[in-house]
């Protein structure tokens, strides 16, 4: 008998750092039709919310004053825009974590059929079409327990109906495969063609005789198919790096620091080789409570929001705060294929569904917003009244070519010209 | 008191209030399938199961005698029960689809280019805060949110262990604390050899990033690596503009981030022994070899019989690929492609689908010979096997060379079942992967790849000594020998020679028996720098004894302090009538472990000996005493039963069904006990058999 005890170290090692080549088959193929830098949108999702004395700054306008947490923003002041004074609506049956999952980005009343797509998605059907994958979901948290043993709809933001969360991502590879190394070698497409309907006549005889249950799990592997005919006809923006090195991730279930930088590096690829127009990024699940031991804080992040304002707040303020100002200087960093930045095709919303987590109130919601639609006001600080958030998605939803009057329960106006 | 559905129980309730727990330094990139599993949810039987990631990629290379792993391609697959597939627990996505097409092109590739290797991945990450540093450096903590290690003084040196001699692309990633306009050059040494120079330049105040690349030879073993950061100023000071901030503190600093290896020139290890592309008779590279090769390829991979038209439409796509331009060998890969992208070959035999075959005949023979080959090889079957279903045979009852114990015996021995000493035993003993955890603590430096690698072929060692020996299972608790290489040898303490492969060795006298003194196990059941009893005990009740365990209640405060580093510790849990309910019942468990360190060394200080009361008022003074009861327990019988029920089966048996456990435990008990007695009781037992009619 032969001993492989390397094997898993081998497996382990190749999702390790490995660089694959970008779309070998693609290139040479044509280029795409026009390199006018499309716009796009980032959403930068924190659970739990935060007290409002520590990120709301103390003064309004430009120059605004920092308040503890928002000196995480200083590095990108000039990009970006405080917004204050915006609330979710609330659920009639409580705010709870799941719910307010639910409410954060559809604007409904959380928990309830009136909930409908979220702002997000609405835009991805509007400019989402053409690219590799309408939009992008992904999550630094997966597979940890959830509240009382029930999985809800804490894990997704991103919301197709009430009840049919957009796919979400948790694995750096799964994306990057998807979405960064997409070349496959393909060397024939009348063979694609061929292998596909191949595969396809198999898939029949299991549909046969499926029960409904299984019927799903089998569209999942004809989805899985058309994903592969819509990765062989993808073609990159100009600006997509040729090649790409393969990160690594640890597989734990709350990715480390650096594995949410390299989250984020992949969501701005993403971006840069026009793979989605779309996306969104949890850095927990509603409710989550994530260890904060990288911050010094020997609690959970969802046990630290109930408990009274304090350093420990402070702390993870900067901490979310920190990652969305790594966000925006890394889209402000890439060169688009019109010699803008990157950051300047983009809005980058930085929200939570909660105001104080304390209290699970939905009024005072931290809300900053950099990029594209934030150009007019950056490094100002808005206050609003008790305005709907939903009115801000109403403006973004303009801004990419949207025009609704109202959105969600409390949407019915636009917030702010972001043209 | 016996555990039992109800008890535990209670206990959950109990334990909702808070019994003070120590609060664990778990460092987040933690293998967690070294430990223990204790989350195990319900597996149902799916008729539309997929093959796991193992089993792609075994029954790949069975079919066509290539290698190749699904790592790059295909995320991980869960565990569940201890195990990677189980029924219900791999999933079938559109995500994993568009995966596995990747995976099945690099397969076809290794098939159809035999002679030009695959490049194997490999690669190894040092995340800088992990290595052992020499000086000059502080945690990065107050500048969250990076985990970097930052250099704040002169030049730094680490030591970094070489897995093979190798040509190594070597990344170091670098982040540099810049001021506006004031670059600083970073020069990483090898060995004292400069590996490469990088400049470190920002327009704006703060973090930039920064690497070196370089492709080195280097030895298997240690190296040392010196990064050193010229933090002489040579920017344009007089550049400074009014009005803008500058970093205030008086140094720049540099962050490193990880140091990466990847292994350029390893190859696929030469495993074909099959040839694939062979035309039997049928002129080469001819249209009729073509059919040839397709129809022995989809055969052996969909394992079942096939249908002239399903060869037909694989031909089909040989001849349009051929039309198209391509290759005899190429267009041969696009239908071994399809073939391996197809549901017949990556979802399991069972359901609706496999009841009758294409031309009517049954079906039920071939998802036996699935059944038997999965559950010994992770594989699909072989031609031997599936000749034997073709003739209807593989009866539990038939003594005949197609008879199930016959074809199972004739598995058991070929090399493939190999995989049940490094999947099944390394992974219900809590050891598999425990070669990823030496990071785990920066307080053991010995923690190497290679030390940690020796240990789980020091368990592996000894399992295979017990199964091909045909011995008393239970001796994996009281043997008093071990399998050592010089590195395990080492931590015990035991004279070693410079042996590298693991050599058998009396255990008389160390203090250690079975593996209970396992260095592999001490190590995976220690969960960072201070083994806790709680968490050795929960690795003997869950893995050994396959109780269920009650969660840690929420909001327990930190337990701090105590003279005594380990036992008095945890005297709250004895003291505390809140605690004691639960942890009366979990702490004696691990504490005669106690004594030895996370690394598996008998403590310095020798604290951890005292003798341990267990629950049914047993003392235990010694490790030896200790496996001697566990061995004795009924308990630990029927869980060695339940988890080789749970693998051939995949599915879940650890718990429930007690009266079926006991009997099948009496049947292999009454041959000895031997692990091939308990794998012959579990694949004549109608849960293997006829699982849609077991309960």
């Amino acid at each position: 008998m032969t001993t492989r005890p390397t094997r898993r170290a081998l497996l382990t090692a190749a999702g390790g750092a490995l660089m694959l080549p970008f779309l070998p088959s693609l290139l040479g193929r044509g280029a795409r039709a026009a390199d006018v830098a499309p716009r796009r949108l980032l959403v930068f999702f924190v659970p739990n919310g935060l007290p409002d004395a520590l990120w709301r700054p103390t003064t309004t306008g430009a120059g605004w004053a920092s308040a503890p947490i928002t000196q995480a923003l200083d590095l990108i002041r000039d990009r970006a825009v405080v917004i204050s004074g915006l609330r979710h609506a609330d659920d009639p049956g409580g705010n709870g974590h799941q719910s307010s999952a639910l409410g954060c980005l559809t604007g409904g009343t959380p928990g309830s059929s009136a909930s409908g797509m979220s702002f997000d998605q609405v835009i991805a059907d509007a400019i989402g079409a053409d690219t590799l994958r309408p939009s992008l979901n992904l999550s630094a948290e997966h597979d940890t327990p959830c509240a009382f043993g029930q999985c809800g709809s804490e894990e997704h933001i991103s919301w197709r109906d009430f009840r049919t969360a957009s796919p979400l991502e948790t694995s750096i590879r799964a994306v990057f495969g998807k979405v960064i190394a997409t070349g496959t070698g393909w060397r024939s497409d009348a063979a694609r063609a061929s292998v596909l309907d191949a595969v396809r006549a198999d898939l029949k005889r299991y549909t046969r005789d499926a029960s409904a249950d299984d019927a799903k799990r089998l569209d999942a592997y004809a989805e899985g198919l058309r994903s592969i005919e819509r990765r062989a006809a993808f073609v990159p923006a100009s600006t997509c790096p040729s090649s790409v090195q393969l990160p690594s991730e640890d597989g734990y279930q709350y990715a480390s620091d650096a594995d949410v930088r390299t989250m984020l590096d992949l969501l701005v690829l993403g971006l840069q080789c026009d793979a989605t127009r779309v996306a969104t990024f949890m850095i927990g699940k509603a409710g989550s409570d994530r260890p904060l031991s990288a911050i010094g804080v020997p609690l959970g992040h969802h046990e630290l929001s109930h408990t009274t304002p304090s350093a420990r707040h402070t702390a993870l303020g900067a901490w979310t705060l920190g990652h969305f100002s790594y966000l925006v200087q890394a889209l402000d960093a890439v060169t688009d294929t019109d010699g803008a930045s990157l950051l300047d095709h983009t809005d980058v919303l930085f929200v939570s569904d909660m105001g104080d987590g304390s209290t699970h109130s939905m009024a005072d919601v931290p809300c900053v917003l950099a990029g594209a639609g934030a150009a007019r006001w950056a490094g100002q600080h808005l206050e609003f009244q008790d305005r709907p958030m939903a009115d801000l998605y109403l403006s973004l939803m303009a801004a990419h070519g949207v025009d609704q009057a109202t959105f969600g329960a409390l949407g019915t106006s636009s917030l702010l010209d972001l043209s | 008191m016996r555990w039992g559905g109800n008890n535990v129980r209670r206990f959950a309730v109990l334990c909702l209030f808070g019994c003070g727990h120590v609060v664990e330094d778990k460092p987040e990139d933690q293998d967690t399938d070294a430990i223990v599993d204790t989350d195990v949810p319900a597996a149902a039987l799916w008729p539309h199961r997929r093959l796991s990631n193992l089993q792609l990629e075994r029954s790949a290379a069975s079919a066509l005698g290539v290698d190749v792993p699904t790592g790059p391609w295909l995320p991980p697959d869960p565990v569940i029960a201890g195990f990677t597939h189980l029924g219900g627990g791999v999933p079938l996505t559109a995500t994993f689809v568009d995966d596995l097409e990747v995976w099945a092109r690099a397969v076809a590739a290794a098939v159809t280019h035999p002679t030009s290797p695959q490049p194997l991945p490999r690669s190894v990450t040092w995340q800088a805060e992990e290595l052992p540093w020499t000086e000059g450096l502080r945690s990065s903590v107050e500048l969250q949110p990076f985990t970097v290690f930052w250099i704040v003084g002169g030049e730094a040196s680490t030591v970094i262990e070489v897995p093979a001699d190798e040509v190594w692309s070597v990344h170091v990633g670098l982040v540099g604390r810049v001021r506006m306009n004031e670059p600083y050059a970073v020069t990483v040494e090898i060995d004292g050899e400069p590996l490469g120079e990088a400049t470190l330049y920002g327009e704006r105040v703060g973090e930039v990033p920064g690497e070196i690349d370089a492709v080195v030879e280097l030895s298997l073993g240690e190296h040392v690596v010196s990064v050193v950061p010229d933090f002489t100023r040579t920017g344009p000071l007089s550049e400074r503009q009014p009005g803008l901030e500058y970093y205030q503190d008086p140094e720049p600093y540099l962050g490193l981030d990880a140091i990466t290896l990847v292994g350029e020139g390893t190859v696929l290890p030469p495993t074909q022994t099959i040839d694939a592309l062979a035309c039997e008779g049928a002129a080469p590279e001819s249209d009729a070899c073509a059919t040839v090769v397709i129809e022995r390829a989809l055969q052996r991979l969909w394992r079942r019989p096939v249908a002239d038209e399903e060869i037909t439409r694989l031909h089909d796509v040989f001849q349009t690929a051929q039309g198209d331009g391509l290759s005899w060998a190429d267009s041969v890969g696009e239908a071994l492609v399809a073939a391996l992208l197809s549901p017949s070959f990556a979802l399991h035999l069972e359901g609706p689908q496999a009841a009758t075959a294409a031309d009517g005949s049954a079906l039920a023979p071939y998802v036996t010979a699935n059944r038997l080959a999965f559950a010994l090889w992770q594989s699909g079957p072989d031609d031997a096997l599936l000749a034997c279903a073709a003739g209807g045979a593989l009866d539990a009852t038939d003594d005949g060379p197609c008879g199930l114990l016959p074809q199972a015996r004739r598995l058991i021995a070929d090399p493939r079942a190999e995989v049940l000493v490094n999947e099944f035993a390394l992974r219900w003993l809590g050891v598999h992967g425990v070669d990823h955890l030496w990071f785990v603590n920066r307080q053991f430096p010995r923690y190497t790849p290679g030390l940690l690698l020796d240990e789980q072929r020091e368990t592996a060692a000894l399992f295979r000594e017990l199964w091909s020996s045909d011995h008393d299972l239970r001796e994996l608790l009281t043997a008093d020998h071990t399998w050592a290489t010089f590195r395990v040898a080492d931590v015990y303490g035991l004279d070693a020679d410079s042996q590298t492969e693991p050599k058998r060795v009396s255990l008389v006298g160390s203090g250690r028996a079975g593996i209970l003194g396992h260095a592999g196990v001490l190590t995976a059941t220690a969960k960072g720098s201070d083994p806790t009893s709680v968490d050795r005990a929960t690795w003997v009740l869950s893995n050994l004894l396959c109780r269920t365990i009650p969660k840690p209640p929420p909001n327990v405060p930190p337990l701090l302090g105590g003279s005594d580093p380990i036992t008095d510790r945890f005297e709250a849990h004895v003291s505390d009538p809140a605690c004691a309910s639960c942890h009366a019942g979990i702490d004696p468990y691990g504490l005669p472990l106690s004594r030895f360190d996370a690394l598996g060394e008998l403590r310095a200080d020798g604290s951890g000996l005292k003798p341990t009361l267990l629950p049914d008022g047993t003392e235990v003074s010694s490790v030896e005493d200790y496996g001697r009861w566990l061995a004795g327990q009924d308990e630990f019988a029927r869980c060695a039963v339940r988890r080789v029920l749970t693998w051939v089966t995949a599915q879940d048996h650890t718990t429930g069904d007690d009266a079926h456990i006991a009997a099948l435990t009496n049947a292999a008990l009454g041959n000895g006990f031997s692990f091939q007695a308990i794998l012959e009781a579990t694949l004549t037992d109608p849960a293997f058999t006829a699982p849609e009619e077991s309960p």
